[in-house]
């Protein structure tokens, strides 16, 4: 009972830094009005030197919480849950995937690359993490640039691909959308989010709107319940991997909460064309601290 | 195997009665402040 006290004293300090890299991540998060999982993942591995599945596993269940609140707070009606339902069957298999994917890498452990023994599940989440980040990060630089310049960019990229079966749902400005579409839609959201343990709100908002063709506040609505869905099904997938150690994740909680409370009192003084501009930059800014971080584990 | 599903079931369990009770805060802030100026003894301006 002793030796297990005097275990947990050693980690405190260890926690402590959790706490505070929850509470930076919160900040940011409440700034931008984000979930942050995909800052909490880099920071937790690059910075804290935390393994990269508990990192994973961490982010991915830490985003419960704030999940519940949003969706408490939201008070979401049964009738705005069909479409995200709809999506969860893609999303549950999409889920399991990454986590497997995570897992075959953990046990592939190490291997060589240019003379240095590198891990695999390293390599595999942070060059997803990369280029996922300098992609969304270009996009939204662009998309705050045609806000600013007036143009207009196309909705719906892929909402035109007729395959059935179909449904209607009234949040798309096409009534008609094939389910097959919102289920593959519901697939690639699940994969990351179960190989990169965010909580795939990065993703789902701007696939929402410009893949699907959504209504803006209507995707905010239905990304809160996919978001919840995806993080229940990530927590189970990690849970059963052993990949989540709850005192991290408790940590993790505690700062987030304080944190976000301080950024969204930040983030209601900044312009929405402001934030979109500044959140572009954050995006990029992470994508080459981990294109740095893949350097340094290839390179150096 | 029981341990694993427990371990599972906590880790369901403890992010979301978090939140639950970061949102039970909140409202119940939020319902204090804006009983505050009704509950508040309003004092006349003038003192004899």
């Amino acid at each position: 009972m002793d030796f297990a006290l005097a275990e947990r004293l050693d980690e405190l300090p260890s926690l402590l830094g959790v706490v505070l890299a929850g509470g930076c991540v919160g900040f940011l998060s409440g700034v931008f009005g984000i979930g942050g999982g995909f800052l909490l993942v880099p920071v937790l591995h690059i910075v804290l030197n935390v393994e990269m599945n508990l990192a994973v596993g961490a982010g991915a269940c830490q985003v419960l919480g704030p999940a519940t609140t949003s969706l408490l707070a939201r008070r979401i009606t049964c009738r705005q849950t069909r479409l995200p339902l709809t999506i969860a069957g893609g999303l549950l298999i999409g889920v399991f995937s990454g986590t497997h994917v995570l897992e075959l890498a953990k046990q592939q452990q190490s291997f060589s690359l240019a003379g240095k023994t590198v891990k695999m599940a390293d390599i595999v989440v942070l060059t997803t993490y990369f280029v996922l980040l300098l992609g969304v990060g270009l996009f939204a630089l662009w998309e705050a640039r045609g806000t600013r310049t007036g143009q207009r960019v196309f909705r719906g990229w892929i909402a035109g691909w007729y395959i059935p079966p179909y449904a209607n749902f009234e949040e798309f400005d096409q009534l008609r959308v094939s389910i097959v579409t919102l289920c593959w839609f519901g697939l690639a959201v699940g994969f990351l989010a179960g190989l990169l343990g965010m909580s795939g709100g990065l993703i789902v908002i701007p696939g929402l709107i410009y893949l699907l063709g959504m209504k803006t506040h209507q995707a905010v609505f239905c990304s809160l319940v996919i978001i919840w869905i995806v993080a229940f099904q990530t927590t189970i997938a990690h849970a059963l991997n052993n990949n989540i150690d709850l005192p991290c994740v408790m940590a993790l909680l505690l700062g987030g909460t304080v944190g976000a409370r301080f950024g969204s009192e930040v983030g209601v003084r900044l312009g929405g064309r402001q934030l979109r501009w500044n959140f572009g930059w954050l995006l990029l800014g992470t994508a080459f601290l981990i294109g740095g971080r893949l350097i340094w584990l290839v390179a150096i | 195997m029981l341990g694993k599903f427990f371990f599972t079931l906590a880790c369901l369990i403890l992010p979301i009665l978090w939140g639950v009770a970061v949102n039970w805060m909140f409202n119940f802030w939020h319902s204090r402040a804006t009983e505050k100026p009704e509950s508040e003894p309003i004092f006349p301006d003038y003192q004899i």
